[in-house]
């Protein structure tokens, strides 16, 4: 039993991490996933894979722990633009918070999608289990969050402008 | 290729998970395509940033709650859960125990049933049809007993079926005849000697000792061997009467 929490306790904390964006909440969602996990051992079905069956319960307790957010006064945001994007250890933690907060903004059904995809690695199909939906439900979230991420990466001048800088050198 | 085409490819790209800025065509229509190009760099951007994302550990404090959670919640509510359980089966089985005499136990104010005749004890039809009029041609000594009982207790007392020990020792359909036989014998009594005023009773209605007299003659010819005569007769219904309009409505 042990050993199985630390086998998944950093796979289902990266997953409620970003969905939460909050160390203390990504937390108390994993320990809940993960005693709730222990308790739901019996009615897991062996013929299915585990791992997407442990990450739906991630996604669900971090869907709870959203929507009881959704009652606490968010706290007030400071918006600062991405200056350049020089290739250095701040630039890029500067970009990964962009991307984390690009996250923050979309659906919580896409961000769910998205990262179970692109982050865990996950399947269509798994994903589609794992969130109980059909598996071009799935497949659209994902395509939603990549373009949701892109417009807003855009808006946040993230986007090198090399066309213009090659336009301005050629001329 | 138009852009409809390059968001289309972009994603079957990113969905077999190749690098969508490493495609020719791809390539090829952003070069021309300020809106398009800038949605390549832009998701370039994207999964390079994804890939800086420090991998989220949790801290070592967490793990050690988490570890100490996992060991402790689970036995301790299970630890109260059984008790629990124990208990409520304990109370349920104490109310059903305090309960179920009353609920199985037989009325005292209902009717004992007459015992039923048995089709297969073979049955001298002479014999049956003089006993029934003749109450001392029993042969057993209990059933003798049994039937001076019933029919020594006269009138003004109600008649008893015979007891469940008297039937097991006797044969049940003779039992079963001499009680009916009593029983109508009773009935006729009553009907004689009564002295309800039976007189008084408004045009259509009929003494309720008639109508039990009725039912008893219908027990008696279901005896084997007993034939049916007039006295034996059920009056007809009254709804009948009513409905034919022999009786004022």
């Amino acid at each position: 039993m042990q050993q199985l929490v630390e086998r998944f306790r950093n796979q289902v904390f990266g997953l409620c991490f970003r969905m939460l964006g909050q160390r203390q909440d990504a937390e108390d969602a994993t320990q809940e996933t993960l005693l709730r996990m222990l308790r739901s051992l019996g009615r897991w079905d062996p013929a299915r894979d585990f791992e997407p069956w442990l990450l739906a319960i991630a996604g669900n307790r971090c869907r709870t722990a959203l929507a009881s957010r959704m009652n606490r006064p968010k706290p007030q945001e400071i918006i600062e633009p991405v200056a350049d994007h020089r290739d250095n250890d701040h630039q890029r933690a500067l970009l990964a918070e962009e991307v984390a907060r690009a996250l923050d903004r979309i659906r919580d059904e896409y961000r769910q999608a998205f990262l179970l995809f692109h982050e865990q690695q996950l399947s269509y199909q798994e994903i589609a289990a794992a969130l109980d939906c059909p598996v071009g439900t799935a497949k659209t979230w994902v395509h939603r969050a990549r373009q949701g991420l892109i417009a807003q990466l855009s808006q946040r001048g993230v986007v090198e402008e090399r066309r213009n800088e090659v336009r301005r050198v050629s001329s | 290729m138009k852009c409809d085409e390059f968001q289309a490819r972009l994603h079957d790209l990113l969905d077999q998970r190749l690098a969508p800025e490493d495609d020719d065509a791809l390539r090829s229509h952003a070069n021309n395509c300020d809106h398009c190009d800038h949605v390549l760099q832009a998701q370039e951007r994207l999964f390079y940033g994804l890939a800086q994302f420090p991998a989220p550990t949790p801290s070592g404090e967490f793990a050690e709650r988490l570890a100490a959670s996992v060991v402790t919640t689970p036995r301790s509510r299970r630890s109260l859960a059984r008790p629990l359980m124990i208990l409520a089966l304990g109370l349920a089985a104490a109310v059903a125990i305090a309960f179920l005499p009353r609920f199985s136990a037989t009325p005292t104010n209902v009717a004992k049933l007459p015992p039923t005749a048995s089709p297969d004890a073979p049955v001298n039809a002479a014999n049956e049809l003089a006993s029934s009029t003749n109450h001392s041609a029993a042969n057993d000594a209990s059933l003798e007993s049994e039937t001076a009982r019933a029919i020594g207790n006269g009138q003004n007392e109600a008649s008893q079926p015979p007891s469940d020990a008297a039937l097991a020792a006797s044969a049940s359909n003779e039992v079963y005849r001499l009680w009916i036989s009593e029983m109508a014998t009773r009935m006729q009594t009553l009907s004689v000697d009564s002295t309800s005023p039976v007189e008084e009773l408004a045009s259509g209605f009929r003494p309720v000792a008639n109508s039990i007299s009725g039912a008893i003659g219908a027990l008696r010819r279901t005896l084997p061997g007993i034939r049916p005569h007039e006295s034996d007769a059920a009056e007809p219904p009254q709804a009948g009467l009513w409905r034919d309009g022999l009786l004022p409505v």
